[in-house]
């Protein structure tokens, strides 16, 4: 009886501990997730989610990665100057004049977006500065106006790619007509992004998800071993659009709800097309997703402004994955998006 | 024969008390899954730092410091008033999607609807 009692005593002593233990199971030693983010990147918000072992070893990672985003934030600079550098800003107030010394990552940025030119048959050309600041101070001032077809007319005759003379033996780049400026809006998020993500790799930081202003990239893999998974703002579509699997995939998406203004009613985005000099009107939203978070900023934006079947070429060639949401906010997808959202 | 009730009844007093503990723990569990599970949720963060969290079902309007007044209604949030000149947050419009965010960047605010469970909702948000 007292061998019974034992072995009693023995299975509800058991299973009280189990009881007991069942909660702590789920604070198993393991990297922790921390957050970080900033408001004076890019002319947008920076957040970062990562792992890392310990909330320091997150913070010193995270400081290195903000380092880097904010030397790339005052190189490709064209509103403002800073101490002893020379930026994109400087290559603009430098137009028509001698040629500027600057840093191998304008070279670098510039090189990639006259390749993008020449992949978008000029649907993204950086050196649009002239229309595209046309567009920026009319959206920006208080009265709501548009610009008028004369003076853009007249802008858009300082556009031309060939203006721009790179050259990077010298690490050099000029402007050769005065009246053109570089724009890269369309390439320097996504070109720091990925910059950005090699900082990570000296760091302790295990891995992360930088939301650059829209822009996201992935680093490293999940500590649970799920797939890094990306959503897209719904531009008002009834349902959501789909997630999409991201490991080493970044997602950029180009929308007409974003930095729009409204005159007489008639809502005019901030993507200029070069064809027409105005706004594009073809799509609501258009979502890039391919390795290089650059080629996914430049592509977003030319595709956002080509129509679907010469954007749809132009993926297809490229291999990126693309959805396209229509004004109509009809969705569609190519075959490349359909296999990251697991369709 | 006594002795054997008296054993039994302590055996049965025993299961039921394992049982009970059991159902308890079992109850517990669910109801914890059931209150993280409970739907959307809206989280405010300025500056980085949590500021405010309510559920997305509850309609209210939240004012966020001085500068933002943001709105939850019938499964929406959007921003009426911000003290900036380009309210851009304002023109945004609606968002009502687990991970969807609206930033007001001169206010340093990001208010994201959150997932009703950790499983189902993405890790971030292109916009």
């Amino acid at each position: 009886m007292n061998r019974f009692k034992a072995v009693k005593a023995a299975i509800i002593s058991v299973l009280l501990a189990a009881l007991l233990l069942l909660p702590l199971a789920a604070c198993a030693k393991g990297p922790a997730f921390y957050r970080a983010s900033y408001f004076d990147l890019f002319d947008t918000a920076t957040v970062i989610n990562g792992w890392a072992s310990d909330r320091s070893a997150f913070d010193d990672g995270v400081a290195e990665l903000y380092a880097c985003l904010k030397k790339y934030n005052r190189l490709f600079d064209i509103y403002n100057d800073y101490d002893g550098i020379n930026n994109l800003k400087t290559v603009n107030d430098n137009a028509g004049g001698s040629p500027v010394t600057v840093d191998s990552e304008i070279i670098d940025l510039l090189s990639f977006a006259v390749e993008m030119h020449g992949l978008t048959d000029g649907t993204v050309n950086v050196c649009m500065g002239a229309v595209l600041s046309l567009w920026h101070a009319h959206r920006t001032a208080d009265d709501n106006t548009l610009p008028g077809l004369n003076e853009l007319s007249y802008a858009s005759g300082h556009t031309d790619i060939s203006c721009l003379e790179i050259d990077r033996a010298a690490s050099t780049v000029r402007l050769t007509d005065s009246e053109a400026s570089v724009d890269v809006g369309a390439v320097a998020k996504g070109f720091a992004a990925d910059l950005a993500l090699k900082t990570l790799e000296g760091t302790e930081i295990i891995s992360a998800v930088i939301n650059l202003g829209g822009n996201i990239v992935t680093y490293g893999e999940k500590p649970d071993g799920t797939p890094w998974s990306v959503g897209i703002q719904s531009p008002g579509t009834e349902a959501s659009l789909p997630a999409v699997k991201a490991n080493g995939i970044s997602v950029v998406t180009s929308g007409d709800y974003q930095r729009f203004y409204t005159v007489d009613g008639v809502e005019y985005n901030h993507i200029i097309a070069p064809g027409t000099l105005f706004p594009a009107v073809v799509f609501s939203q258009v979502t890039v997703m391919a390795e290089s978070s650059a080629l996914s900023d430049a592509l977003s934006t030319a595709l956002f402004i080509l129509d679907y079947e010469k954007g749809a070429a132009l993926a297809d060639r490229l291999g990126v994955a693309v959805i396209w949401v229509a004004k109509d906010k009809t969705v569609i997808m190519n075959d490349a998006a359909r296999t990251l959202a697991g369709e | 024969m006594m002795l054997m009730k008296a054993k039994r009844n302590k055996l049965t007093g025993d299961l039921i008390l394992i049982s009970a503990l059991l159902l308890l723990s079992f109850a517990i569990y669910l109801l914890s899954g059931f209150f993280t599970t409970a739907g959307s949720s809206v989280e405010i963060t300025v500056d980085g730092e949590f500021y405010a969290g309510y559920s997305l079902n509850d309609d209210r309007v939240v004012k966020i410091g001085e500068t933002n007044t943001l709105v939850i209604k019938s499964g929406e949030v959007y921003m009426t008033d911000a003290c900036c000149k380009n309210q851009t947050c304002v023109k945004q419009g609606k968002i009502s999607k687990s991970g969807e965010s609206i930033v007001c960047l001169p206010n340093k605010i990001i208010v994201t609807i959150l997932s009703d469970s950790d499983s189902t909702g993405p890790d971030a948000v292109s916009y």
